[in-house]
């Protein structure tokens, strides 16, 4: 607040600091709040979560991926590099510097059914950096000249396979049909970073049409987190409307499974994927809980059979598909016994044992990460995108309902989803199929 | 005093002091009038202590503001250390110390850890090893002591080698920029290590012995040869205590570390096939102190960025770093790319790297530069896990003392020109290039 220069200004000040005093809480931030607006169809939905926070992240999601591409393989990669560096709302290289002197990140991921732009800043820098980045996205004027250099990124951006990206986009692919669980005109077999020699052939006209209709701002969730001004962002986003809000699908691929498939990555891999159902705070809290049991019994095991000792349970969740995924990375030729060993494991868990203190610890964990993910601007805006229109994986419900779960709702929930039925497991190996 | 009398002076009296601030801070404004507005803070070094133990210990606390402490207890011992034709022992070493102590059971410390929302995690490099604790405040001390409990008294005689070696063999490799990093150590210092990596391979591993473990650690684990790293809001006197209770080493004389300076190979090119494009092209500055080769490496960061990066799209990554191999500084380029065009890689580097002392650093990159550093300073100290993990690197790369490498860390880019330009101009020649270049396009 300014200080005041005169008695009348000194006056109104009190007056505020009195009003302030009055009616404010702790802060403008307080723990697990998140605010959700997305009432106006034709605005980008809004998901916030102000923190006292060094930083800041913004998430801006478009509901478009791989599977919108067609037979235009990578036109969404190549369309998300025009809009940051082929896009004259920028001098050339104005905006890559500025990040850098910010020690600023700036990243893009292209998904199955989602492309996303992702900035984190400290608080100093954030806020100016984040209208950038919104005048580009929504307002964006694309230049033909620099489309040459953005296609060249688009053929040098390498999808490392086994990371999640990869894993959700073979899953789909090999899972996912238009006769089983797809929808007409979606290619769920698209690589999600497209294939050379398609980018290739790929034309600014595909780029600019693509841009309009489906980068628009209707189809677009934004993810703010940290420390940054909400008035400042309001007025930034205000201009932006237009285009259509994909409508939610849910993939529906339990008719087809279970599924065993098989892949290629540079190291063996083993995995084991779960259809989730999220559609409740107590689901996600189970979900949450489902996947620290799981990691700490199976990666104890493993690790006491010289099996491995790095193995990840995730829950990898989507707009149209939620999975809890085991992951498990196994010397040469180990994958072949690891469907056993885990299916003892998760026998266990149907049938109600648990080991002693296994649960209460888990829970500990649980309730202790969703804290980390609450202080951390970037694990934050990761848990509440995909929050928007549905239930949220982050939330006071969620917490509470982690901190009251009981055993026996908490087995309702993981028997269902641990159902051999509603499994993908996968096989990857160097030098089998793709 | 009734209760509504408690409340309503609870507001009042802030109010008053409120008010009290706002007067004053009036009578100042006529002074503040005019000031630019006020730009981004400036962090303050940190404040750090230096204790050497009565053991030989060293402990080095970086006081952060945080709910969270980092220690980082480090070990003077890598896959550099692996005796003859037994590379990967000193990784194993590492793996078998969590297979528990006399005191505390395999997985115990895991489980005490998971529940309180800390992290543990072990790294073998090639010049150290560190065993790393990330904690929430209130259970920091209370994971700590066995920790230290376990890593200086674990039970190698009863461990389970073979599992180990079992699970050592599922491990990555090097791949992306550790590869080059090690790929252009071995060919800058060919007899050093003869081309022997922290994992090791099958054949080496099945090589080492329990006793071959034990004789390790008998005479790496010593407390002369470790230092532990704290990072957080702790009282130094709390982590002394700890570390003078927990740790059951016996104390030794520090083993005489000094050794000859090794010349690098320089000029040197090696070109291997591989899946996928890298390039590592590194040019060796001698002996320069370690923030001029900061300062020499941020510059041409920024001007690759600009060539590779953002006005070309060659390299879908790319970093210049300050390396110390062998005690010995060199500034290193690295890139990675996908397509074709990456072969054109090292060429591109060179005429960046060779040419950047005939272009002198301008007001508008020195802007950028400091207020990069600035940043990454503020956010370092924020974030304990990642301060530890970046002075423990600088710590035990070799070359100065623990004090000139703090310091060194936390001060700020001098990016004096006058300074820069003559090591520039000596080094960043072909003379004392050393290029590493994967591609899948090499014979």
């Amino acid at each position: 607040m300014k200080a005041p220069s005169s008695p009348r200004s000194w006056l109104a000040s009190s007056a505020l600091v009195l009003s302030l005093l009055l009616t404010a809480g702790p802060g403008d931030a307080r723990a697990l709040e998140v605010i959700v607006e997305e009432d106006d169809v034709s605005r980008p939905r809004r998901v916030l979560a102000p923190r006292a926070a060094p930083d800041a992240v913004m998430i801006v999601s478009f509901a478009v991926g791989s599977v919108d591409d067609g037979i235009q393989s990578g036109l969404t990669r190549l369309s998300q590099h025009m809009l940051l560096d082929g896009n004259a709302q920028e001098e050339r290289g104005a905006l890559r510097r500025d990040l850098y002197a910010a020690a600023a990140e700036l990243d893009i991921t292209t998904d199955v059914r989602r492309s996303t732009f992702r900035l984190r800043a400290p608080r100093a820098s954030f806020d100016g950096l984040a209208a950038r980045l919104l005048k580009l996205l929504f307002e964006p004027k694309l230049e033909k000249r620099q489309f040459a250099r953005c296609r060249q990124m688009t053929l040098n951006d390498e999808m490392v396979a086994g990371s999640r990206e990869h894993l959700l986009s073979f899953l789909a692919g090999s899972v996912i049909t238009t006769e089983g669980g797809g929808t007409p005109g979606a290619d769920y077999t698209n690589a999600p970073y497209g294939e050379a020699d398609v980018v290739r052939r790929l034309s600014f006209d595909d780029v600019e049409q693509h841009v309009s209709t489906k980068l628009s701002p209707a189809n677009a969730t934004i993810v703010v987190t940290g420390r940054f001004d909400r008035a400042k962002l309001e007025r930034a986003l205000a201009p932006y409307k237009g285009g259509s809000r994909r409508a939610a699908e849910r993939a529906d691929i339990v008719p087809y499974l279970p599924k065993n498939l098989e892949g290629h990555t540079p190291r063996e891999l083993y995995l084991q994927a779960h259809v989730l159902a999220l559609d409740s705070a107590e689901e996600a809290a189970s979900a949450r809980l489902l996947q620290a049991i799981l990691e700490e019994r199976m990666r104890t095991q493993l690790k006491k059979q010289g099996a491995s000792d790095a193995l990840e349970a995730y829950v990898l969740r989507r707009e149209w598909l939620d999975l809890l995924v085991v992951e498990v990375p196994v010397s040469a030729g180990g994958s072949r016994d690891l469907a056993t060993q885990l299916g003892s494991a998760l026998g266990d868990m149907r049938d109600g044992r648990f080991r002693p203190g296994e649960f209460e610890r888990n829970k500990r964990f649980a309730l202790a990460e969703m804290e980390r993910d609450d202080v951390d601007s970037g694990r934050l805006a990761d848990a509440l995108l995909d929050s928007a229109g549905r239930v949220s994986w982050h939330s006071a419900e969620v917490r509470s309902a982690l901190d009251n779960m009981a055993q026996a709702v908490f087995l309702g929930h993981a028997r269902a989803w641990l159902d051999e039925r509603h499994t993908v497991r996968a096989t990857f190996a160097p030098g089998g199929a793709k | 005093m009734t209760n509504t009398a408690v409340a309503w002076s609870m507001r009042v009296v802030p109010v008053l002091l409120l008010l009290l601030t706002l007067v004053v801070a009036s009578a100042a404004e006529g002074k503040r009038r005019g000031k630019k507005k006020s730009r981004a803070p400036r962090p303050a070094t940190p404040s750090y202590v230096i204790e050497r133990l009565e053991d030989g210990l060293t402990l080095v606390v970086v006081k952060a503001k945080s709910p969270r402490v980092s220690v980082r207890y480090a070990v003077r011992a890598g896959g550099f250390q692996d005796p003859e034709d037994k590379s990967g022992a000193a990784h194993l070493v590492e793996h078998l110390v969590f297979q528990g102590g006399y005191d505390i059971p395999e997985g115990k410390l895991e489980e005490m850890a998971r529940q309180s929302g800390a992290q543990l995690v072990a790294r073998t490099h090639t010049t150290w090893t560190s065993f790393g604790l990330d904690a929430p405040k209130e259970s920091f001390l209370e994971l700590f002591e066995p920790y230290v409990g376990l890593i200086t008294n674990p039970a190698l005689q009863f461990a389970d080698l073979e599992r180990e070696k079992r699970l050592v063999e599922g491990e990555e490799t090097y791949q992306g920029l550790p590869a080059l990093v090690w790929a252009l150590d071995q060919l800058a210092f060919p007899s050093e290590n003869r081309g022997r990596t922290v994992l090791g391979s099958k054949r080496t591993r099945d090589a080492i012995h329990a006793e071959d473990l034990v004789t390790f650690y008998e005479q790496h684990y010593t407390p002369a040869n470790t230092v532990v790293l704290v990072v957080g809001d702790v009282q130094v006197r709390e982590v002394r205590d700890v570390l003078e209770r927990a740790v059951l080493q016996p104390p030794v004389l520090t083993p005489d570390r000094s050794r000859d300076e090794v010349e690098p190979n320089a000029p040197a090119t090696a070109k291997v096939r591989s899946d996928s494009t890298g390039t590592a092209s590194g040019y060796a500055l001698g002996d320069v102190d370690a923030r001029l080769c900061e300062d020499i490496a941020a510059l041409l960061e920024l001007r690759v960025l600009e060539r590779v990066r953002w006005r070309e799209s060659r390299a879908s990554e790319a970093r210049v770093r300050c390396e110390r191999l062998r005690g010995q500084s060199f500034v290193v380029a690295y890139a990675l790319a996908k397509d074709v065009f990456g072969s054109r890689l090292p060429v591109v580097l060179e005429k960046v790297m060779e040419g950047a002392a005939k272009r002198a650093l301008t007001k508008d990159e020195r802007r950028v530069l400091l207020a990069r550093s600035r940043a990454l300073r503020l956010q370092e100290r924020l974030e304990p896990e990642r301060l530890a993990d970046a002075i423990a690197s600088r710590l035990f790369q070799g070359g100065g003392s623990l004090e000139e490498n703090l310091n060194s860390h936390f001060e700020a880019p001098r990016l004096d020109w006058s300074e820069m330009r003559p090591v520039m101009q000596r080094a960043l020649t072909d003379k004392r290039h050393v290029l590493v270049h994967f591609s899948p396009y090499e014979e």
